[in-house]
């Protein structure tokens, strides 16, 4: 009798196996080419030629991104990242610096959405 | 971005909204493959699964017109599933299988054994009630107390009708070739019928859905009553009886014939057994 059951347990366990795999299957195969909007964090990096300056400002950027779901699935997000180049900036103080999406570097398979902050702060230092 | 985060952005899950999907989809699979496997007769649960493969398969490998064909066809083979389950065969009385008859057991005389013992039990002012089966298999149809499976004898007719455990409400089960399958059965109606309904009605309603034959002979009037192929005959003589019972099994037997080809023993007990009825 205790041998039964276990068994019976046991191929219901099975089954709820055999259910969540093929379920996913299912589900991959019916969403794979659904369009899909994410919301990663990416870091914000600047460029200065020479590094005679330190720069407050900040360090990440909130992105939404669009594109079917295996293609996202695809891109590696520790890749991303927003580039500034600072190379203009000679003088010390307060820049009110505008992101477009120029900075922000994206394979051409997935479509940006938006992007916050649009507008930062920046401060260099000696 | 933590390992959790990792792990279900490598599956292409992003949110909660495709985990509720993927679980909804899953409980569906789940409770669908716990029903198939309830039928004991086919592995239905293994076949399910096999067509489950295929479809991933066909897509894994890129096969698109496939794909495509085994994605729109998927719904009529859940539907296939569903009609060819036990359960619902048993609800519709449709048996999947035919009965493949153990011919080293046919007795060529039961008819007359049976009629026999029949009016016996009149005598003992019992009545009797009889279902006979044909090619179908009423295995799944009937419910059973007390299962016998020998050939049909006189002295064992008689023993088993006189003992207490048989009850004269219920019917004696037998085969068409002369096999006593079973005491005290009863029909089993999953059907629009109800429970309240008279026997002959309840007889009339399975007697449509299969090919088997039903009897009673009243111990008072002596005489029969039989149902088959959803039809009511009353108040039928002995002499009528018999008549209406050869030129049944007849019909039966001779559609064996023509399926086996006359070739082997068995062909010689069935050919004796038809002359003994046509005379």
């Amino acid at each position: 009798m205790i041998t039964r059951s276990k068994k019976n347990r046991n191929n219901n366990s099975l089954l709820k196996i055999a259910a969540l795999l093929f379920g996913y299957a299912f589900w991959l195969i019916l969403a794979q080419d659904q369009l899909i909007q994410i919301s990663p964090v990416i870091p914000l990096s600047f460029y200065l030629p020479e590094n005679k300056f330190k720069i407050d400002a900040p360090h990440e950027l909130t992105i939404g991104l669009t594109g079917k779901r295996l293609e996202l699935q695809k891109l590696n997000l520790n890749n991303l990242g927003a580039h500034i180049d600072l190379s203009d900036l000679t003088k010390t103080g307060t820049y009110q610096l505008q992101i477009t999406t120029e900075n922000i570097f994206l394979p051409s398979y997935v479509k940006l959405l938006y992007y916050h902050p649009v507008m930062i702060n920046l401060e260099l230092s000696e | 971005m933590t390992w959790s985060h990792e792990l279900f952005y490598r599956i292409a899950i992003f949110n909660l909204k495709d985990v509720i999907e993927i679980l909804s989809i899953t409980s569906g699979l789940y409770f669908f493959s716990v029903w198939l496997k309830q039928d004991q007769q086919k592995p239905l649960v293994l076949y399910f699964y096999s067509v489950c493969s295929l479809v991933i398969m066909a897509n894994l490998i890129y096969l698109p017109t496939l794909s495509s064909l085994l994605i729109t066809i998927f719904p009529i083979m859940i539907m296939l599933f569903i009609l060819i389950h036990q359960r619902s065969l048993q609800q519709n009385f449709v048996a999947l299988k035919n009965i493949q008859p153990a011919q080293n057991i046919i007795n060529t005389n039961w008819l007359e054994t049976l009629l026999r013992a029949c009016i016996i039990a009149a005598n003992n002012k019992q009545s009797i009630s009889c279902l006979i089966e044909g090619q179908d298999n009423l295995a799944n149809l009937v419910s059973c107390s007390l299962i016998v499976k020998a050939k049909l004898e006189s002295a064992l007719l008689d023993a088993l009708v006189t003992s207490n455990n048989y009850d004269a409400n219920k019917m004696i089960w037998l085969s068409n070739t002369g096999l006593l399958i079973g005491l005290n059965t009863n029909l089993i109606l999953n059907n629009p019928l109800n429970k309240t309904d008279s026997f002959q009605e309840q007889a009339v309603w399975f007697t449509k859905q299969t090919d088997c034959l039903i009897f009673r002979m009243h111990s008072q009037s002596k005489n029969f009553e039989f149902i088959t192929q959803g039809k009511l005959i009353e108040n039928v003589g002995m002499d009528q009886a018999i008549k209406l019972m050869r030129k049944h099994f007849i019909k039966d037997l001779i559609k064996n014939d023509l399926t086996k080809n006359g070739k082997d023993h068995d062909y010689q007990i069935q050919k004796e057994s038809k002359q003994q009825l046509t005379t």
